[in-house]
């Protein structure tokens, strides 16, 4: 008797505690997360490595004509697409799982400070595996940084033009590049079925890679990009040698281009985002707001900056990068470990116990 | 009065009552012990958790403990397989006892990142077992040391048991007398949401309903199951309830081995005659000789054993509340939060940026703490006070004297100061400031006053 009683209070407070419950149980169920999957792979990330792709064979046309026609004026050209082409790889480098991971996109395509000297050896001509480790600071955009901008126009037009093997170098390159791409992309053909079905919020699931790559790029864009160059690891000592292209001058601008990239990616482009996501729960609407604000803090920051060029910046502007830095260190923590908690995705791979 | 407090003192303490529960217990809890080890093994976190971290984070006052070196951190658990084959079996029971308690303790002092209350439960458990007579049926000790069984022991033997289980459990449900956990049902809202993509029961689970129910069914719980535990007439429909209640538990969230451990460990609860058949039957699968049971010796005398547990149960009551020393939220400080069974009762998350600043310049470094810690490390570090203290002061260790050098420039680092700026978020809250960057970690004491550099807990 007694134990059916003490069921029969565990019901009634189960049930009366639900009536004081909040009013929006309703809408939690309706976020579909297979929709902003569908989103994620149709929308943004395909679409972005196929934008990729025909930027960098942009590239190889521009430098095929310039190799036919050694003026200025195709160099520039050529100039311009690997900007473009390097541009559209800030939209894609967050997704740095699946088939990128596999093969090793990122790492191949953007792996800075980049060796000049390994690079000039390169050039000589001769049998090089671009695709060992050892070259993999010798190869990208930043090896191209150094080859099509050189000292200076003068210097690279000189150089690229005396040396056959130079040119054949930068196609080589460039031809790994949309070598890489293409696999990648024809690799999502299949993957994308498998990335659009996995449910869940496990450390295997496909949310949890985006979630968790989106804030591994976030921190590369704040600490590599900006944060490193602008001394915020040496005591304010600055440090022009990690600047990611010295050469073309365009960091800031390549920042830039990520920081948008990542905000683009945050909210899901045009679809369903992180910012739909996060509105079905409680607390989602005011983190939202203040990742939004973040956002529109860190581009006012970098717009300051994103037109000059970056060590001209630390040497006279020093506080401005350390500025921008601040606006996205502020960030981090709405981004990592709010926004995490919210979707139930855990940060931590590392496997334990809890009690 | 004096006859009520002698017959109580007489019922919980000397009254002699079969042994066969101790026993039982006993081989139960060396093969959980077992059990616990090959899964800790198996799963590599003997290198990961042990060998791999290059600073662990010691416990208060045992700082001192040192893990060994390399690949000897298997020497401790190979010795915890070893000697729970022997408590389980009974053989040299009194120093295998020891033994395991002595290097399952050791491993939990390594560093307090790993620290599970179910871990300081087996610790105490174990702690226990070295005092009690759990060797003295069933037990190859008897073969080899050529001894008769035991039929009897006096209670508190077994009352010790039922009483740290009680602990767990009552103390668990005080802990959960609290306003985020009845009337927010956090932190189990925030977990039960990680299962909305489930087909069907996702959307139960993820349900509002469900986390209530399940936020007030654990409170009555924990705060009743231990009474109708001890009651012969409810056991049968409360150990029902401990089935399902750790199942349900080990189905849905990551606890590892606790809830075997509570479901066979409440086993101690049964009667006697449950036991005895228990043993009769391993004694026939065993083939154990017809026993003839030794002189009931001396009889219980009050002595030195019956203090110590009065002592230890003394203890273990007024521990969990040392929290009542500190200001400020419990689970915002963590003042007095652990060795206190609140158990699965707080969900935090925090990001901890550490600075080393150069006192002449005024210019620092922004610091990478995965360069000191693992991901688990970090974690844990990044929320709770005490980590952040130790953790500065290793920062302070690393850098202070050292000339560091960045490009064509070299500095020499003299009492660096070190500043935190750590934001947490509490049970599905949003983040709010922990600590402020306008503290010098270097000139934190890790000691047990209470930390005012800790930010109040805004709602």
């Amino acid at each position: 008797m007694r134990v059916k009683l003490i069921v029969f209070s565990f019901l009634t407070v189960g049930l009366l505690s639900s009536k004081c419950s909040k009013d929006e149980p309703d809408e939690e169920q309706s976020f579909d997360q297979f929709a902003l999957l569908e989103n994620y792979a149709d929308n943004i990330i395909i679409p972005g490595y196929e934008t990729l792709f025909n930027n960098l064979a942009s590239l190889e046309d521009a430098v095929e004509t310039f190799d036919t026609d050694y003026s200025e004026e195709n160099l520039i050209l050529a100039q311009e697409e690997w900007f473009k082409a390097y541009e559209s790889f800030q939209k894609v480098q967050m997704f740095d799982f699946g088939p990128a991971m596999n093969r090793g996109l990122k790492s191949a395509l953007a792996t800075y400070p980049t060796d000049t000297i390994k690079i000039n050896e390169n050039a000589q001509g001769g049998f090089v595996s671009l695709g060992t480790a050892d070259n993999i600071d010798a190869i990208g955009f930043p090896a191209l940084d150094y080859l099509l901008f050189d000292l200076s126009n003068q210097k690279a037009l000189f150089r690229l033009t005396n040396g056959v093997n130079r040119r054949a170098h930068v196609l080589a390159i460039i031809d790994k590049m949309m070598g890489e791409t293409l696999s990648v992309l024809s690799d999502w053909n299949s993957y994308r079925d498998e990335f659009t079905t996995s449910g869940g919020t496990s450390s295997t699931s496909s949310l949890s890679y985006l979630v968790n790559e989106f804030n591994k790029d976030f921190e590369l864009t704040k600490n590599a990009k900006i944060g490193i160059p602008a001394g915020v690891k040496s005591l304010g000592i600055i440090r022009p040698e990690f600047i990611e292209a010295p050469f073309s001058k365009k960091s800031l601008e390549l920042a830039h281009a990520s920081i948008l990239g990542l905000r683009e990616a945050y909210v899901g482009a045009d679809g369903q985002g992180f910012d739909n996501w996060l509105k079905i729960y409680d607390n989602g609407v005011e983190l939202n707001t203040r990742i939004l604000n973040a956002f529109q803090e860190i581009e006012q920051a970098s717009e300051l900056i994103n037109t000059r060029e970056f060590k001209e910046v630390l040497d006279t502007d020093l506080q401005l990068a350390v500025d921008l830095y601040e606006k996205l260190q502020a960030n981090v923590v709405n981004i990592k470990t709010d926004m995490p908690a919210l979707f139930g995705i855990f940060i931590t791979y590392q496997d334990n116990d809890g009690d | 009065m004096t006859a009520i407090k002698t017959n109580i003192i007489h019922s919980l303490f000397k009254k002699e009552i079969s042994i066969a529960p101790l026993i039982i217990f006993r081989i139960i809890f060396g093969a959980l012990m077992l059990f616990g080890t090959s899964r800790f093994l198996f799963k590599g976190w003997v290198y990961e958790n042990y060998i791999l971290p290059k600073h662990h984070f010691g416990y208060l006052g045992f700082e001192w403990v040192d893990k060994l070196p390399g690949n000897w951190m298997y020497l401790p658990f190979i010795l915890m397989l070893i000697t729970s084959v022997c408590v389980m079996l009974g053989a040299f029971y009194r120093i295998s006892s020891l033994l395991l308690f002595l290097s399952f303790t050791y491993v939990e002092l390594i560093d307090k990142t790993y620290y599970l209350n179910h871990y300081y439960f087996v610790s105490l458990v174990l702690f226990l077992l070295i005092f009690l007579p759990a060797h003295k049926r069933f037990a190859l000790d008897l073969k080899i040391f050529k001894r008769n069984p035991v039929q009897t022991v006096s209670a508190i033997n077994i009352n010790i048991i039922k009483f740290q289980l009680g602990c767990v459990y009552f103390f668990a449900g005080i802990a959960k007398l609290e306003i985020d956990w009845l009337f927010n049902a956090q932190p189990l809202d925030i977990w039960l949401d990680g299962f909305q993509s489930l087909p069907v029961i996702g959307e139960i689970l993820a349900s509002d309903f469900t986390a209530y129910a399940f936020a007030w069914f654990g409170c009555f719980y924990d705060l009743f199951i231990f009474f109708f535990l001890i009651n012969k007439k409810t056991i049968k429909y409360a150990y029902f309830f401990v089935v399902v209640f750790h199942l349900v538990t080990w189905l849905l969230f990551p606890i590892g081995v606790f809830p075997w451990v509570m479901i066979f460990s409440t086993l101690i609860f049964f009667s006697s005659g449950f036991h005895e058949k228990i043993l009769s039957t391993l004694s026939k699968f065993f083939k154990t000789k017809n026993m003839t049971f030794a002189k009931q010796s001396k009889g219980f005398s009050f002595g030195f054993k019956s203090y110590f547990f009065m002592i230890y149960i003394f203890i273990q009551l007024l521990i969990p509340f040392r929290y009542l020393l500190y200001p400020g939220n419990l689970f915002w400080t963590e003042e007095g939060f652990r060795f206190s069974w609140r158990v699965m009762l707080m969900h935090k998350e925090g990001l901890a940026s550490f600075y080393v600043e150069n006192p002449e310049t005024g210019n620092s470094i922004a610091i990478d703490n995965l360069d000191f810690l693992t991901e688990s490390q970090e974690k844990q570090m990044a929320t709770q006070p005490d980590f952040l203290i130790q953790y500065g002061k290793l920062l302070h260790e690393v850098y202070n004297d050292t000339t560091l050098v960045f490009g064509n420039e070299k500095i020499t680092l003299h009492n660096p100061i070190i500043r935190a700026d750590v934001k947490v978020s509490l049970n599905g809250r949003l983040n709010q400031q922990f600590v402020t960057k306008k503290h010098n970690f270097a000139n934190l004491e890790y000691n047990l006053s209470h930390r005012n550099w800790i930010e109040p807990f805004k709602k």
